[in-house]
């Protein structure tokens, strides 16, 4: 194996040790509850003998209210039935007898504001949203004891498949169900569908389709919806609209199932103040009139909202207004009187559950943690009877509360993850209630404990939740362990090991026993599995290769120990003290990432931090040959001039414009800063998630930062093939050269284009172009830009060999081309020499029959503009027609810091091979711009803020799978990541380039003698240096990556000591995912950069060879 | 007996560190117990600023008497530490150099202001404060640099020339590293959520350059003093 392909996979162990360490970590701290397969089951309803369930009114009680109905149970006492019903320990539970019907109507994203009525304000002043169910508002105020509304508090996160599994469960959310939101796993627990389902009753259903992914063959009739195409407003309300009607008039259910999407599609696509959103809702007016007037006397209905929105329109956080939606139910029989009940305005959304059935005479779910909502029971005597409807309301708790008892106990007993104390306080509690039961005998008794019900419950319900947030302590120190271990070692082999050194311990035998070690583990690993040793085969063998493989880079380190010693000694003695400045930096970014708020405010203090390290790298620059002290005393004394020529040289003046335009530039990027929740005035800026919802600002608006936009881009476009022509690597027609020449302005047209038609209303688009129309423009750009980098990828080289004839060479083509044939020249001289195959009298002849090649001298680093051109062009795709700017800043920024760091390692070093070595501060300035531009792309570590329509371009919302959507998301999330990794080796290549391209820009560049003179071959130095080439570039590779790792360890640490923070699901654990995920698109890229390095220089080989096979024959 | 020029130069450190670290903490406490510590970012502080400006140009003047004193005394003086008094001594030479220095002080407050915006204060408000921000660090930083060495060495050393053997030199430049660095640093607390009136821009940034500052002179005095 060769030792390029070594270091490669040596790159590829690392980056494994990482994401494995970080996988275990996410194993054990993302953890949730678990689920018990135990399903509640009725007691057959007449317990105590022959009771009649015979019952003139709709809701047939169990006979020992027989207050009511004392005829048909005579041989039960009151007494012996409430002893029974107190000691009932099991998943056993009466349930009432019940013909009522509900028709649940789920309106997604109903917020509370939409729903409340604002009487006083005029029509003018109203918000588009406000005001328009009026419907709600003139039930309420004509029937007060058929309706109530109540606040209906969703628990976070606020995404439509959890709350959808707190709807029909009642159990709590855990965290890590985010993630499966797409691809929506059946609901196996204990639910309210499954126990309709088991009293052999109908749920008819219509709407959004993540319903059907929950719940497969639970329905007789299902209309499902697609879901996820949020920008189409009204293709599931209409199919609804459909048949809701016609359902209603059927009667063979008893639940029917609505879930519009309209609401929340317009809340993500227009925001809530748009003028679509008060259609949307006067839409929903109508239909909920025309339902109320619709339904019968049986039949309940219930408006719910499943969570609310931002003002953005968005959700998923846990804000007051992603979190506050509205419930609303109607009656045609009067409700339990409010007047009588302790009546609360705020309700949690799990409530839901236990009453819908208590009214569907159901066992409440066994998970079920919600308590049940008197007011919105219906009232078993229509209101004329007080005492039976507190009775009825009192067994209605106490079954709720048995339930609740029963299934904290069985998971305490199954899991024992509550803790005793708080398990005892509930249990002393609940003994109280009990007690507390026997002794009711009136109504202010019954208001008493009913409000004693409501403690214990949300006693109960917070202990569940301190619990819910438990995590696998084992599987976090483990993962904590080995990301640690994997850092440290891997800090010791590449700044501690000289790159020789390290280069000698790969070739040896040893290699071989890493690989058998490796595949031994894995096979062992297996076996166990096999066998039944190890319960889960993923986390033990991510376990085991890591721990052999860190005892594998331990060896590694024990033996060149000397050699690291040795190092570091030189280093301290060295004493650099910028690099000490980057890690004193890079470890107070780090210390940042346990405070909440620099993670809040971390794109700002990464500016800072990429300033400072900027500033102080070009003002700790001094020219390479500095003027004696004292001379320079002698001409301040003679010459008082402004200041001192020998100080501030062209040179560095160059370097302070150009810092000083870097800064600017980063400021800049700062107004596409995306601001979340936490920070103060949030809702001022102007471009955050205004982009492509164009309606939200108006539309001469839009239209300028269009053109804005697209200037920018054609302006990059521009400079990036003016750079490569000038370079020489645009001549000739080989298929490098002709997709680099022409693909940038295909997708730059097709990008405008969809933007274009993105931007116009829909009516009038689908008037003029079939969706798969408007589709057909990014799939161009997707194909274009998936030929370039595979071309560049198999055919890395664009440069031109002139076709041998006398008169090419007077042949001065672009600018610098003419002395490439001379750098061939000096090059081929190299070869042969080194061959040592070449003729004495060979050189003679050199002059005449010397093969011209075009864009030789800047081969590497053309790879690299044509690449990063081509992502970039995707990621400005993805973005969109507001951030795609924020990309050609990104670009901009990220040159400009280029030139700085090249031109300040190109003085520092006396010989070429230290130009090799890329140092510390700047692979830490390209990390802290690679994060800061996480930031400066529009993005923010929070789930509301991720760009899901970026999940649209070219896919217009039908998935047939879930892999393509996610895949656009991530590339537009970690748009920075993506492209500042991918092209991480400029960073090795840029001082040879600047050298090339702009000589005069380093004026000691005559002066010295070795360095000018292998400078002047330009990049073509790197191939003849291949093998240290190389080394640097896995070195280099290894310190980004190892930048990440840092984080990402420190992250884990955060997250590990903070896990009891009020912050930690808000801020530390988002913080966690996006910063791991992040990790993961930077891993790949690294890899992918290294293998273009080896591409390009195997085929600079390939060619040098047949050059010289032709040139000598 | 001569007294070197080494010496000499130690002795006006002592005297320079000295007097600072004795007027100086009066000032901070003085502000800090007074309500003018929350309007450090307001014109309103400009008194504070008057005093730190009084007080050191009076401690350049009394410490270049002191050594033209001594200097008369021993008969010889190095003319280092009398940059502008030495140089024919003339009105005209002195208007020159204080034209210069206020040049150079207006564009220091002006660069002061572009590169706190640069790193991050608002653009479009709380001028004043940044403002402030910038005449406080020039006060503590250019000024006494165009005043003990002159405006085309202050200069220099703002350039990041390292002034030699020159223990007033080191001075200045420790004394505007330290500043700029505390600066730097004060900016830390901004962000925290804390919630406190001293986090407001520019309190934090304008304390840590008055502590940088203080530290750089103790700093000096405790490293100047064996030496005498």
């Amino acid at each position: 194996m060769e030792i390029h392909w070594k270091y490669f996979f040596l790159l590829l162990w690392f980056s494994y040790l990482f994401m494995s360490g970080v996988l275990l970590f996410a194993r054990g701290f993302l953890l949730n509850r678990e689920v018990l397969p135990h399903k509640s089951r009725c007691i057959p309803a007449n317990v105590c003998g022959n009771t009649s369930r015979t019952n003139s009114n709709n809701i047939s009680l169990q006979s020992e209210n027989n207050e009511g109905f004392s005829t048909q149970s005579g041989q039960c006492r009151q007494e012996e039935l409430w002893t029974e019903k107190i000691d009932m320990i099991g998943d056993q539970q009466t349930c009432w007898l019940s013909r009522t019907k509900v028709v649940l109507i789920v309106i997604d994203a109903l917020k509370f504001d939409f729903v409340y009525f604002h009487e006083k304000l005029q029509d003018q002043e109203l918000l588009p949203y406000q005001n328009k169910l009026k419907v709600i508002n003139d039930l309420l105020a004509k029937e007060p004891d058929h309706t109530r509304l109540f606040k209906f508090i969703a628990d976070p996160p606020t995404t439509t498949m959890q709350r959808l599994k707190g709807l029909t469960t009642g159990s709590l959310p855990t965290f890590v169900d985010i993630g499966s939101n797409f691809a929506t796993p059946e609901i196996n627990e204990d639910n309210i569908l499954d126990q309709i389902k088991s009293q052999n009753k109908n749920i008819v259903f219509m709407g959004d389709d993540t319903w059907s992914g929950l719940y497969p063959k639970r329905f007789i009739r299902e209309y499902s919806y697609p879901s996820f195409n949020v920008w189409d407003l009204d293709t599931v309300d209409s199919g609804i609209m459909n048949h809701l009607m016609p359902e209603i008039l059927k009667k063979d259910w008893s639940l029917l199932i609505a879930h519009f999407l309209g609401v929340d599609h317009c809340g993500h696509r227009y925001g809530p103040y748009h003028s679509e959103m008060a259609r949307k809702l006067s839409e929903m007016n109508d239909m909920i009139r025309s339902v109320v007037d619709t339904v019968d006397n049986h039949t309940m209905l219930f408006v719910i909202g499943d969570h609310g929105m931002t003002s953005t329109g968005d959700h998923g956080g846990d804000s007051d207004a992603e979190v506050t939606a509205a419930m609303f139910v109607f009656s045609r029989k009067p409700l339990l009187s409010t007047e009588i009940f302790p009546h609360s305005d705020t309700v949690n959304q799990v409530d839901l559950v236990p009453t819908l059935s208590t009214i569907l005479g159901l066992p409440i779910p066994y998970a079920n943690l919600g308590s049940v909502i008197l007011e919105a029971l219906p009232s078993l005597t229509e209101g004329k009877d007080i005492l039976s409807d507190w009775k009825f309301a009192l067994e209605t708790l106490w079954i709720n509360v048995q339930q609740i008892m029963e299934y904290t106990r069985h998971y305490s007993k199954k899991t024992n993850q509550f803790s005793q104390e708080r398990l005892s306080l509930v249990q002393m509690s609940y003994t109280m209630l009990k007690e507390n039961i026997k002794s009711i005998s009136s109504l202010e008794d019954f208001v008493n404990f009913s409000s004693r019900v409501k403690s214990h419950l949300s006693l109960v319900r917070q202990m569940c939740e301190e619990v819910w947030v438990q995590f696998d302590a084992v599987l976090m120190y483990n993962g904590l362990l080995l990301t640690f271990v994997s850092v440290f070692f891997i800090f010791l082999l590449v700044d501690g090991v000289p790159g020789d050194q390290l280069k000698e311990t790969l070739s040896g035998t040893f290699q071989y026993i890493i690989i058998g070690c490796l595949v031994f583990t894995a096979f062992g690993t297996f076996i166990c599995y096999l066998i039944n040793l190890g319960n889960n085969i993923e986390i033990s063998l991510y376990f085991a290769a890591g721990i052999l493989s860190m005892i594998m880079v331990a060896l590694i380190i024990i033996r060149s120990w000397a050699a690291i010693s040795s190092h570091w000694q030189n280093q301290v003695k060295s004493n650099d003290w910028l690099s000490v400045i980057g890690r004193v930096l890079l470890i107070l970014s780090l210390c940042g990432l346990f405070s909440n708020s620099y993670v809040v405010e971390e794109a700002t203090v990464l500016s800072y931090f990429l300033l400072t390290m900027a500033w102080l790298l070009v003002y700790n620059f001094k020219p390479s040959k500095p003027e004696p002290a004292g001379r320079v005393k002698t001409s301040e004394r003679q010459l008082p001039s402004w200041f001192n020529k020998t100080l501030l040289t062209p040179l560095k003046f160059k370097l302070f414009m150009f810092v000083t335009l870097l800064s600017v530039l980063v400021r800049l990027s700062q107004y596409y800063w995306l601001c979340r929740e936490e920070q103060i005035g949030c809702e001022s800026s102007a471009l955050h998630k205004a982009h492509s919802f164009a309606s939200l600002v108006n539309m001469r608006y839009c239209n300028s930062q269009w053109f804005f936009t697209l200037i920018c881009l054609a302006l990059f476009v521009t400079v990036g093939r003016i750079w490569l022509r000038s370079c020489g690597n645009l001549v000739g027609f080989s298929p490098t050269v002709t997709i680099a020449r022409y693909g940038p302005t295909i997708i730059v047209v097709c990008t405008a284009g969809f933007w274009v038609l993105q931007s116009l209303p829909n009516d009038t688009k689908y008037k003029l172009f079939l969706p798969l129309q408007i589709q057909i423009l990014p799939w161009i750009v997707y194909t274009v830009i998936f030929v370039a980098l595979m071309t560049t990828l198999f055919q890395p080289l664009s440069i031109f060999v002139v076709p041998r004839r006398k008169d090419s060479m007077i042949l001065p083509v672009y600018g610098q081309t003419n002395i490439i044939p001379h750098l061939f020249n000096q090059m081929k001289e190299l070869m042969r020499g080194r061959s040592k195959s070449g003729v004495a009298g060979g050189d003679d002849s050199l002059g005449k029959d010397v093969p011209i090649v075009y864009g030789l001298a800047t081969v590497y680093s053309s790879v690299f503009v044509n690449v990063c051109v081509f992502v970039c062009l995707l990621v400005a795709l993805l973005l969109g027609d507001t951030m795609a700017s924020s990309v050609v800043l990104m670009y901009t920024t990220s040159i400009v810091l280029l030139i700085i760091l090249s031109a300040i390692q190109y003085e520092k070093s006396f010989y070429t091979a230290q130009l090799f070595k890329v140092p510390w501060s700047s692979v830490i300035c390209w990390g802290f711009l690679t994060v800061y531009f996480f930031y400066g792309t529009g993005h923010t570590t929070t789930f509301p803020g991720i760009q899901w329509e970026a999940a649209f371009v070219g896919t217009g919302g039908q998935f047939s799978n879930h892999v393509v959507p996610a895949l656009l998301v991530c590339l537009n999330t970690f748009a920075a990541h993506v492209v500042l990794s991918v092209t991480l080796p400029v960073l090795l290549v840029a001082p040879f380039t600047l050298h090339v391209m702009f000589p005069k820009m380093l004026p000691s560049a005559d002066k010295d003698s070795i360095k000018s003179k292998d400078m002047k071959r330009g990049e073509l130095i790197l191939y003849e240096k291949a093998d240290l080439l190389y080394q640097e570039a896995f070195i280099l590779c290894t310190k980004y990556i190892l930048f990440f790792g840092i984080r990402m360890f420190m992250c884990m640490l955060a997250a590990t000591v903070h896990c009891r923070h009020l912050m930690v699901w808000k801020i530390f654990a988002p913080k966690l995912i996006f910063e791991g995920l992040g990790l993961f698109v930077v891993l790949p890229c690294v890899l992918v950069s290294y293998l273009l390095v080896i591409q390009i220089t195997t085929h600079i080989k390939a060619l040098l060879l047949r050059l010289d096979k032709e040139s000598s024959p | 007996m001569c007294i070197s020029p080494v010496e000499d130069g130690h002795k006006l450190v002592t005297f320079y560190t000295g007097f600072t670290c004795v007027y100086f903490p009066i000032v901070i406490c003085a502000v800090y117990f007074t309500e003018y510590f929350y309007s450090i970012g307001k014109y309103s502080f400009f008194p504070v600023i008057g005093v730190i400006f009084v007080a050191e140009s009076s401690k350049y003047l009394i410490g270049t008497c002191i050594v033209k004193r001594n200097s008369t005394g021993s008969g010889r003086y190095d003319e280092r530490y009398l940059t502008v008094s030495t140089k024919k001594n003339s009105t005209k030479s002195r208007l020159k150099e204080g034209i210069k220095s206020s040049v150079i002080i207006v564009i220091m407050i002006v660069v002061y202001f572009s590169v706190a915006v640069l790193f991050g204060a608002e653009v479009f408000s709380k001028h004043e404060e940044t403002f402030m921000l910038s005449v406080l660090l020039c006060v503590l930083t250019v000024f006494p640099a165009c005043l003990h060495m002159g405006a085309s060495s202050a200069i220099n050393l703002i350039f990041g020339q390292k002034p030699s053997n020159d223990v007033v030199g080191t001075l200045i430049l420790r004394s505007i590293q330290l500043t700029l660095f505390g600066a730097w640093l004060g900016a830390f607390v901004i962000p925290l959520d804390w919630d406190r009136a001293w986090q407001e821009w520019p309190i934090p940034c304008a304390s840590g350059a008055v502590l940088g500052f203080t530290a750089a002179n103790l700093l000096m005095m405790i490293n100047v003093v064996p030496k005498l």
